[in-house]
């Protein structure tokens, strides 16, 4: 007999074996029938839910619980045929493509956006650089080399991706990196996190990656599901606006973190700084706290990485960042994907910016949900 | 961005549809399947299951309640599977030949393995569905009873009712060894 001594401990291992992936014939079948049975899509039960839900319309006076249900389908399908599908969607003001001196964002309708699926495999490549710093296992630079293939052929291509992860004693992961997609019409990149545990089967994260040559001015926006064999993706390529420019941040440091020396890196965790972000737009004008963690070599060059909190009057953006610093200790390099809330949800932020310990310049998108 | 996908597939969209399919079928086969403990069931639970949820779909009052519903979804879909009373294949497990100093650390996994089979499969369907959610998803009670439309107290019955069964099975097993080993 083993020597466990709960039985929910091996109920719970014994519970992780077996499979995680599901085989292509029943999503095939389910498929096929969705497909063999569609949906009428101006259906009433729908529509009647999404108007007690408050969206604007007119009243017709009911004559009888039926003659209601008549009568609003009825209010329904003229004004959504007068105003388009977008009618129905959820109203977001928030939304628009902030741009240099718009700092007022405009709803625009759009269209349904054809969602994207695909998948990808990686193989490594280069072996990561390990280290442990106070209990927590690192790994670092690891790079793999990528196959992808999507039914958007743009999203369609070959591209490396780096990953570097913490492990700690209690079995919490966080993974970080950059990931590229390339092919004959140009290069998608961004930056990625990813929030799990080490004994995790599949793990899910958002994908933002903005386009380049070809395919500047868009942005993928999705997520992706990995496991063991592949890593399925899900999303939407949309228009993304020219960039945020005009914008500056001035920062004071609060804490310093505390500092381990492993070999020859210096592993600087929990340092803070409070910053006050000015743009052109002032959705993204704030009082910033960054939490900064870096791997630094002697010549003050490294890995940074941490948590960025932005919030105004409007409401706030919260995600991660991650970078490099230059030889010399002051310059970085950063790139940041931010979630918002309030007035901002649903939306992301992606930046990239160049500064030093006190001030910085950079460079943002808001990424609208479709 | 998933409730999106779920309003466009409650209007008929079905590239939103297939979409949350990609997203959830392999979470979704992995609870089937350890409900089951078959994978031929699993994949016709799976199948019936995204069914049930395109068919189900404009339903849904909450679309951020996604995710709990479709837990409901999968757990009914295997509870018929179950129910319907289809012969199950005996699972042999191929053993490898060992050498002549076998480790005995792998003869006790699998026999570990063995005997949390023999005894999940006596708990009824319903008992499993709680321990998978519970023990494999890591779903809280109050997240179980809410997806499955159950009190709190009949999912924490449940469970408790299952894990005790459980415990009883290696606790019986670990007799027969000993009395084994005192006959021998």
């Amino acid at each position: 007999m083993s020597g466990y001594d709960d039985i929910e401990l091996r109920l719970t291992d014994w519970l992780e074996e077996g499979p995680v992936e599901v085989p292509d014939a029943p999503i095939a079948a389910a498929l096929a029938h969705a497909r063999a049975h569609p949906r009428r899509r101006w259906s009433v039960v729908g529509h009647w839910r999404t108007l007690m839900s408050g969206t604007n319309m007119t009243h017709v006076r009911p004559r009888s619980n039926a003659g209601w249900l008549v009568a609003a389908a009825a209010v329904v399908l003229v004004v959504a045929v007068a105003g388009g599908y977008g009618f129905l969607q959820s109203n977001n003001p928030g939304v628009g493509l902030g741009g240099a001196g718009s700092p007022e964002p405009t709803a625009t309708p759009s269209p349904t956006t054809t969602v994207i699926i695909g998948t990808e495999a990686c193989s490594a490549v280069t072996a990561a650089t390990t280290m442990t710093v106070d209990g927590v296992d690192a790994s670092r630079g690891e790079r793999y080399d990528c196959s992808t293939t999507m039914s958007d052929p743009r999203l369609t291509g070959d591209g490396t991706a780096i990953l570097n992860s913490d492990q700690q004693s209690d079995g919490t992961w966080l993974g970080w990196g950059t990931r590229e997609i390339t092919n004959e019409g140009g290069t998608w990149r961004g930056p990625f996190m990813i929030r799990s545990t080490a004994s995790a089967r599949t793990m899910r994260f958002d994908v933002v990656l903005m386009g380049e040559d070809g395919y500047a001015g868009l942005v993928f926006r999705g997520n992706a599901v990995m496991s063991a064999a592949r890593t399925r993706l899900t999303g939407i390529v949309i228009p993304v606006g020219p960039p945020i420019t005009g914008q500056s941040t001035n920062c004071l440091v609060r804490s310093s973190g505390t500092d381990t020396v492993v070999g020859e890196i210096t592993a600087t965790r929990g340092a803070r700084l409070e910053c006050i972000d000015v743009a052109s737009d002032r959705r993204i004008s704030g009082t910033t706290t960054v939490d900064i963690n870096g791997d630094l070599l002697a010549d003050g060059s490294g890995l940074l990485w941490g948590t960025q909190f932005t919030h105004n009057t409007g409401g706030a953006w919260q995600g991660f960042w991650l970078g490099t610093q230059d030889p010399g200790g002051t310059t970085h390099h950063v790139e940041a994907l931010l979630h918002g809330s309030g007035d901002y949800a649903g939306l992301l932020l992606r930046q990239s910016g160049t500064g030093d310990a006190e001030a910085g310049e950079g460079i943002s998108w808001i990424v609208p949900s479709r | 961005m998933e409730r999106e996908l779920v309003e466009q597939a409650q209007r008929g969209d079905q590239e939103a549809f297939a979409a949350l399919v990609h997203l959830t079928a392999d979470r979704l086969y992995g609870i089937a399947y350890r409900i089951l403990r078959d994978p031929s069931h699993a994949e016709d639970a799976l199948q019936n299951a995204l069914i049930d949820m395109w068919e189900g779909l404009p339903g849904l009052r909450d679309p951020d309640r996604f995710e709990a519903w479709t837990y409901r979804v999968i757990v009914r879909a295997s509870y018929r599977e179950a129910h319907r009373g289809r012969r199950w294949m005996a699972k042999v497990r191929r053993l490898a030949v060992a050498p002549e100093s076998s480790d005995d650390g792998e003869l006790d996994q699998i026999a570990t393995h063995d005997e949390m089979e023999a005894a999940f499969g006596q708990l009824t369907p319903e008992h499993r569905a709680v321990v998978v959610l519970h023990y494999f998803v890591g779903l809280p009670l109050t997240e179980i009873a809410a997806a499955l439309g159950l009190p709190v107290g009949t999912v924490g019955s449940r469970l408790h009712y299952a894990v005790r069964s459980l415990r009883a099975a290696f606790e019986a097993d670990a007799r027969r060894v000993v009395a084994w080993r005192h006959s021998a």
